[in-house]
């Protein structure tokens, strides 16, 4: 068979059924998932609601330990039964996917919704070859014969940037760079035409140049399979230019949600802020110190009463250490956070010149910038 | 990969080598002149002089083995100092039956030990896992005498399921060989079953812990389809090389069982001419145990490429 009929077959199952969108294609609705260890209840998730159009992306920003790995697993079912608790609703195409049993919940993942992990090194069976791994759940999910899921898998090794992908069909992943493997994966992840793709941290593992073209590999097939996708990482800078939504973590929660621009624009959590200053800049002199966030992320287990940032946060005034905020509508549409002192307010600033008259931590140098102005 | 295998096979002749001169030494070490043993303890001195000449036992030891090992390269293992028949033919008869009896019992083993170890796994800690684990400890702590005697008093005496000794040709009567060796194979295949589904558990709790189980269930695959085509083989590694060593405390197991079983394999033979000290017998039989095991492990070793691609070209294994 040649390669165009192979493409044109391939494209047919990749859009399954062609739905006017309607509503968000997935609504997270208060999610919660805890984990039962001997220390205690760890609150990975605590609470995340947001939802995602069809097309859409939304970029989940956080630290480490943040929960943001948690939650794409959560959304996907793919946590352990044992010693987890999930709360809350997954709503995806109108159907809650929390509330489906395990069989039905497989039709879903990988047909309808796919992952790429973080560690390409990792992700593949070392045991089995490329072609397999792709065809395997095109011919589960969408039924095609042996020789027409390879004929979609040789197409979509060739779509994701693989030289000679016949050859590659039958090789085995420790015969491929990293930055192949990842695009494998992302081959596989495509293989049947997911409305959904959750990335969790998808370069993680790649060197900074690779970064760059797998960033672009997932915008181009995003945009040409008209998907909607979730970008998880701790790299504000890998979110900038390719999401069209920010959901900033921190101890489980989403603290700050906004559209792209009106983040880097406008943030208003303080913690935002500290990730923006931590991403080294080119315009830097040679040898400038990286802006850390002082502190570590807080113990998931015994959340501390107030905004769980406060420890570490050069904004926070007493209030914080008592009320939690709750998320706030800001003024920019579909803009919220959650912090009683925002950054660029009159509270804010108050709260930060406060803090250092009395020689509280060192504030980040675009605090200090703007209160000057 | 007929690279790989050639290279080392090339490595497998010292060893076979310095197994074969450990052979020789262990016999002729052991106290005592043979000589006196084939003769008696009355034979006159002219005719144990005869005798170890007839023997090359006076020749320096290097030349005695070194001509022994000549013959026995070609076949000539001497004869039975017992009844003055090759040794070559005792060996032909017997060896057989110790090896169907091992191939039956690993056959035993992996059938059991493999969805044992599997739904261990899959399930850690349930009843199912709990029962095989309690079963597999019962198994390595009985000495595979006890479990013998005890086959025989429930399958034999009580039940008479199956005969408790004797043995008929597999080429004679295929059915009744069978049912005669059953009972010896379980009792041999205990003892591995228990190691094989311990370590099958341990390694395929790792295996299922990697991402890419991970990425097969986010891939919507049916979780016997993940056990089997994902978790199963990257799991085996260990077990094969287990197996492998393993040959060795099943050779020890077999001479036991033969002996309560009466089944005249190998072991049988090497514990009689031990007895009667027919020691052209013993050696052959050592040696031939030996080499079995030297080469069992050989292609042990060569199932790796099969089993792990990553190991499949001469340079990452050498």
């Amino acid at each position: 068979m040649s390669y165009r009929s192979a493409r044109r077959r391939a494209s047919a199952h990749q859009y399954p059924v062609y739905r006017e969108p309607t509503g968000p294609l997935l609504e997270v609705i208060d999610l919660e998932t805890h984990f039962r260890t001997e220390r205690g209840i760890v609150r990975a998730v605590d609470g995340v609601s947001f939802s995602l159009d069809r097309g859409r992306t939304l970029g989940i920003v956080g630290e480490s330990g943040s929960g943001k790995t948690i939650l794409s697993r959560s959304i996907m079912g793919l946590l352990p039964r044992r010693n987890v608790t999930r709360h809350g609703q997954v709503i995806f195409q109108d159907r809650d996917l929390t509330a489906l049993s395990e069989a039905e919940l497989r039709e879903v993942r990988g047909a309808e919704i796919s992952m790429i992990f973080q560690d390409p090194m990792t992700s593949l069976n070392p045991v089995v070859r490329i072609g397999r791994q792709i065809t395997e759940s095109l011919r589960h999910h969408l039924g095609v014969d042996k020789e027409e899921a390879k004929d979609t898998a040789v197409g979509l090794l060739r779509s994701v940037g693989i030289p000679k992908p016949e050859r590659r069909f039958d090789e085995y992943p420790h015969q491929l760079s990293g930055g192949m493997r990842q695009r494998v994966i992302i081959a596989i992840a495509l293989a049947c035409g997911p409305k959904l793709l959750l990335a969790d941290e998808p370069t993680t593992a790649l060197d900074v140049t690779v970064q760059a073209q797998i960033l672009d590999l997932l915008a181009t097939q995003q945009r040409d399979r008209y998907m909607a996708m979730i970008l998880v990482t701790h790299d504000l800078g890998v979110v900038a230019g390719r999401t069209d939504e920010i959901a900033v973590m921190y101890a489980g929660k989403i603290v700050e949600k906004a559209p792209t621009t009106v983040l880097f624009k406008d943030m208003k959590m303080p913690y935002t802020e500290a990730l923006v200053q931590s991403i080294p800049r080119v315009t830097n002199s040679s040898h400038t110190r990286l802006r850390a966030i002082p502190g570590r992320p807080p113990d998931l287990v015994n959340p501390i009463p107030g905004c769980r940032f406060a420890p570490r946060c050069p904004y926070a005034q007493e209030r914080c250490w008592v009320d939690e905020p709750p998320l706030m509508e800001g003024v920019n549409p579909g803009h919220t956070y959650a912090c009683w002192f925002p950054v660029g307010t009159t509270e804010g600033r108050a709260a930060l010149e406060r803090n250092q008259q009395q020689g509280k931590p060192a504030p980040p140098a675009a605090a200090l910038e703007r209160k000057g102005a | 990969m007929a690279r790989l295998a050639g290279r080392k096979f090339l490595l497998l002749i010292p060893v076979l080598l310095i197994v074969s001169i450990a052979t020789f030494l262990l016999l002729n070490l052991l106290p005592g002149d043979p000589a006196i043993n084939i003769l008696g303890l009355g034979a006159t001195p002219a005719a144990v002089h005869q005798l170890r000449q007839q023997l090359h036992l006076d020749d320096p030891i290097y030349l005695r083995y070194t001509h022994w090992l000549w013959q026995t390269l070609h076949g000539q293992l001497g004869e039975s100092y017992l009844n003055k028949e090759p040794v070559s033919t005792a060996v032909r008869q017997h060896f057989p039956v110790t090896l169907e009896l091992m191939v039956i019992s690993q056959v035993i083993a992996i059938i059991v030990s493999v969805p044992l170890g599997i739904w261990s796994a899959y399930r850690p800690n349930s009843w199912a896992d709990r029962a095989a684990t309690g079963f597999s400890f019962a198994m390595l702590a009985a000495p595979p005498y006890m479990l013998g005697v005890l086959m025989v008093f429930v399958f034999a005496v009580h039940w008479h399921v199956f005969p408790a000794t004797g043995y008929v040709g597999l080429t004679q009567n295929p059915f009744e060989n069978i049912r005669d060796l059953f009972l010896p194979s379980l009792t041999l295949a205990l003892g591995s079953l228990a190691v094989y589904v311990r370590l099958l558990r341990a390694e395929m709790i790792a295996t299922l812990q990697e991402d890419y189980i991970t990425m097969a269930r986010a891939k919507g695959m049916p979780t016997g389809f993940i056990l089997l085509r994902h978790a199963l083989r990257p799991s085996t590694f260990s077990l094969v090389t287990v197996a492998g060593l393993n040959v060795g405390t099943l050779i020890g197991g077999a001479f036991i069982i033969e002996y309560i079983f009466a089944i005249p394999g190998i072991g049988l033979l090497t514990v009689n001419s031990i007895y009667s000290r027919d020691y052209l017998v013993v050696q052959a039989c050592v040696l031939i145990v030996a080499v079995g095991f030297v080469l069992v492990n050989f292609f042990m070793d060569l199932m790796y490429p099969l089993l792990d691609p990553r190991t499949r070209h001469a340079r990452s294994s050498a």
